[in-house]
């Protein structure tokens, strides 16, 4: 039976869920979607599958899942067994995790969203302003992080919460966001990148 | 924004859509040139395009064509025409298009930066190119004043996983490249297509300057490959684009400067100073560095 | 390439590590800012001589740049040691990147016109943090007292504390934008992060004032 992923090449959610399976070396079938230009995904057989018309989609046996936060928590639940991309025994940590996840999910989208295809979006003022803030927190928080000698997120080693906002962070730069101003974030996206089973995305500069 | 008054410019034809972007009966409001243009359907089905003033009335009418699957217009009198390319109008080819991508610099660079082989190893690596390969061997430039256009052929390169079809062979090959500078904002290449000895993918990059520094994409192809799927062919061709996207967003400046030691040229770059030069003897201004600004 | 009068500070020595590199905006002109693996700092214009590709978008490999569009290699004077496409060809010397000096004191990265002597001190310094902002220099400066409830002193290119134990340096980067980056010599790490905590408090509140 095994995993099969609904998957774009582009989209920044689905490239959430390629970086967990890759660093957890899984093995998964890829359905590929005809997201830009062929609109699958708000086809009718698609929206059997997913009703809000969004990718990415997991499907492990009879368990089907959307939201890439959502699915990240499923595969470091069932599949990473040292629980150390979602340690949830202790309490703080594991819903410190869950808060970031909520960030990634909501402030995190005007950073980068889908504007990497959408070629007739504006790439508009307030728009931009709203990802900045999110960046600006994110940079925040990182400055703490570091100031305490850690270099992740949340805890002493990556976890689901770098995995989640990783792809909107460093795609931002690409779609009109300077990164001159984050220098906790830069360099986080590096360590990140340095990760041993890191997966790059288009969009997303090669070299480390 | 005013129009611009770069005579060569304005007598081209641009992409401006897809045909199934114009819906029946509702518009489609694009920018060509810093122009504002609308698009829409009759009852008919005929596509039709004005000019917009700064009110979004519609003014004078402008041509429309379809080619190549993509609707072209142009803002000047007695355009350049069209380019032939034969490849399209093959039976066995399949003609796909991987839709519109936007860009945020010169189109002068986009082209130049679709013309270069030496960034394949370093933005495409383990694609179109490896680490341990990067020499570009030597190439010829031709200029062919029958069309007025610039070739540089014999090119070619080392490539992992050159195309869809021959990343299923798993075994990198030389890949053999022909390129075609079609008009200033407009270039294609003909690739050995695996599995098909001796002919060639046509591959075309249209772009529609929105203005001088801001273009969408175009990139209507004719290839020879009956094993990928559509999806996979513009999965490969999407990510090849927006590799390129990361470069071209961050070169400086975005204007592209013409004068002598602004910038540094070495032999791989043959096909490159061809272009320069051809858009300078053709007194295209449009997307460059004014000699004052440098 | 000199530019500027007075030293700038660019960055918290602590925040760029070896072998990365980061950008940097100076008075509107961009910069690539990269310490190389033997630990020292370069300054150089955000731009290849190759085709202008920003250089603070490449890699270091040992205490050398390279560019990502066509990863030709950069000695750490700014000198082309090599062009992948042609492996046999010997760069010429006159292809160099333009370079700015920099020195490090206080634990802040300066942007200086011409080579001074680095002051040994550098490492009794630690980053507290560094805030950028979308308004002009002369809003930080007049409410740098403010901040921490410390009072600072300007002292030539930086604002020290009147205890010696905070340094502050200032970084124009447009006439609409700053930042400001502040070092201490305390060790303990519950002074540094409530002073990191109360810059970020400041920010919301000048942020706030200059809207
Ligand atoms: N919260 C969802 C959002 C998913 C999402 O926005 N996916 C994009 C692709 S990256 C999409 O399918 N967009 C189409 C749409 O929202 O209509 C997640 O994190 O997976
Ligand atoms: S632009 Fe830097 S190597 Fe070509
Ligand atoms: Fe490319």
């Amino acid at each position: 039976m095994g995993l099969k992923l609904y998957n774009y090449g582009l989209s920044g959610n689905c490239y959430k869920v390629r970086l967990l399976l890759g660093f957890l070396k899984l093995d998964y079938e890829i359905v590929p979607v005809d997201f830009y230009p062929g609109l699958e995904h708000k086809q009718p057989d698609f929206l059997d599958i997913n009703p809000l018309g969004q990718l990415p989609i997991l499907e492990d046996g009879r368990v089907r899942l959307r939201d890439s936060q959502a699915i990240l928590s499923y595969i470091a639940k069932k599949y990473d067994p040292s629980a150390s991309w979602l340690p949830d025994r202790d309490a703080t940590k594991f819903s410190q995790i869950m808060m970031w996840l909520a960030f990634a999910g909501n402030n995190l989208v005007a950073a980068a969203a889908d504007r990497l295809v959408d070629s007739s979006a504006t790439f508009s003022a307030p728009e931009i302003d709203k990802g900045r803030q999110a960046l600006t927190i994110l940079d925040d928080q990182l400055a703490e992080r570091s100031m305490m000698g850690h270099s992740w997120i949340v805890g002493e080693t990556p976890t689901i919460a770098d995995i989640a906002c990783f792809p909107d962070a460093a795609l931002s730069n690409y779609v009109g966001i300077d990164h001159e101003a984050f220098p906790h974030l830069r360099n986080w996206m590096r360590d990140f990148r340095r990760l041993p089973n890191f997966l790059t995305m288009p969009g997303i500069p090669e070299f480390a | 924004m005013t129009v611009t008054s770069d005579m060569t410019t304005l007598r081209q034809w641009y992409p401006v859509a897809y045909p199934n972007q114009i819906r029946p009966e509702s518009t489609y409001d694009t920018t060509l040139l810093d122009q504002r243009i609308r698009l829409s359907r009759d009852d008919h089905s005929q596509i039709t395009a004005h000019r917009l003033a700064d009110d979004n009335s519609e003014m004078a009418t402008i041509p429309i064509v379809q080619r190549f699957d993509t609707l072209f217009s142009t803002l000047g009198d007695s355009p350049r025409p069209l380019p032939q390319i034969a490849e399209f109008s093959e039976d066995d080819r399949r003609i796909i298009h991987c839709g519109s991508f936007r860009v945020r610099t010169s189109p002068c660079r986009i082209v130049e930066n679709f013309l270069d082989m030496a960034h394949f190893c370093f933005v495409h690596t383990d694609v179109l190119g490896s680490i341990d390969r990067p020499e570009v061997l030597s190439y010829k430039t031709e200029y062919h004043p029958e069309t007025d256009e610039i070739w540089a052929v014999d090119c070619q390169f080392f490539q992992p996983t050159a195309s869809k079809s021959a990343a299923a062979s798993g075994q990198g090959l030389m890949a053999h490249y022909s390129y075609r500078i079609l008009s200033p904002f407009s270039v294609m290449l003909y690739k050995s297509a695996m599995n098909f000895a001796g002919r060639f993918d046509a591959i075309c990059l249209f772009i529609q300057p929105l203005s001088e520094t801001d273009c969408l994409c175009y990139m209507p192809m004719a290839i020879l490959d009956n094993v990928s799927t559509k999806t996979d062919i513009i999965d490969f061709q999407q990510s090849i684009f927006v590799q390129d996207g990361i470069i071209l967003e961050n070169q400086r400046p975005k204007l592209m400067p013409l004068t002598p030691r602004s910038e540094t040229p070495t032999r791989a770059d043959l096909s490159s100073i061809a272009y320069r030069r051809w858009l300078k003897s053709s007194g295209v201004r449009f997307g460059l560095q004014s000699v004052e600004g440098s | 390439m000199t530019l500027f009068r007075q030293p700038q500070s660019v960055a918290l020595s602590g925040n760029i590590r070896p072998g990365d590199v980061h950008p940097v905006i100076l008075h509107e002109k961009e910069f690539a800012l990269w310490r190389g693996n033997d630990g020292v700092a370069h300054l150089w214009r955000d731009r290849c001589p190759h085709r202008g590709m920003r250089l603070s978008f490449g890699f270091i490999r040992e205490n050398h740049l390279k560019c990502l569009y066509h990863g030709w290699e950069f000695r750490s004077d700014g000198s082309c040691q090599k062009i992948p496409a042609h492996p046999d060809l010997e760069p010429p010397t006159t292809l160099c990147v333009d370079t700015l000096p920099v020195i490090e004191k206080f634990g802040l990265i300066f942007a200086v016109s011409d080579t001074q002597k680095s002051s040994p001190s550098t490492h009794q310094w630690q980053p507290v943090r560094s805030l950028f902002f979308d308004f002009p220099q002369e809003d930080i400066v007049s409410k740098l007292n403010q901040l921490t409830a410390i009072s600072f002193e300007e002292s030539g290119d930086i604002y020290l504390s009147d205890d010696q134990m905070f340094a502050c340096g200032l970084q124009t980067r447009s006439g609409r934008q700053c930042a400001l980056h502040m070092s201490t010599r305390h060790r303990s790490r519950r002074i540094r992060l409530d002073t990191a905590r109360r810059m970020v408090r400041w920010r919301h509140v000048i942020t706030e004032m200059v809207k």
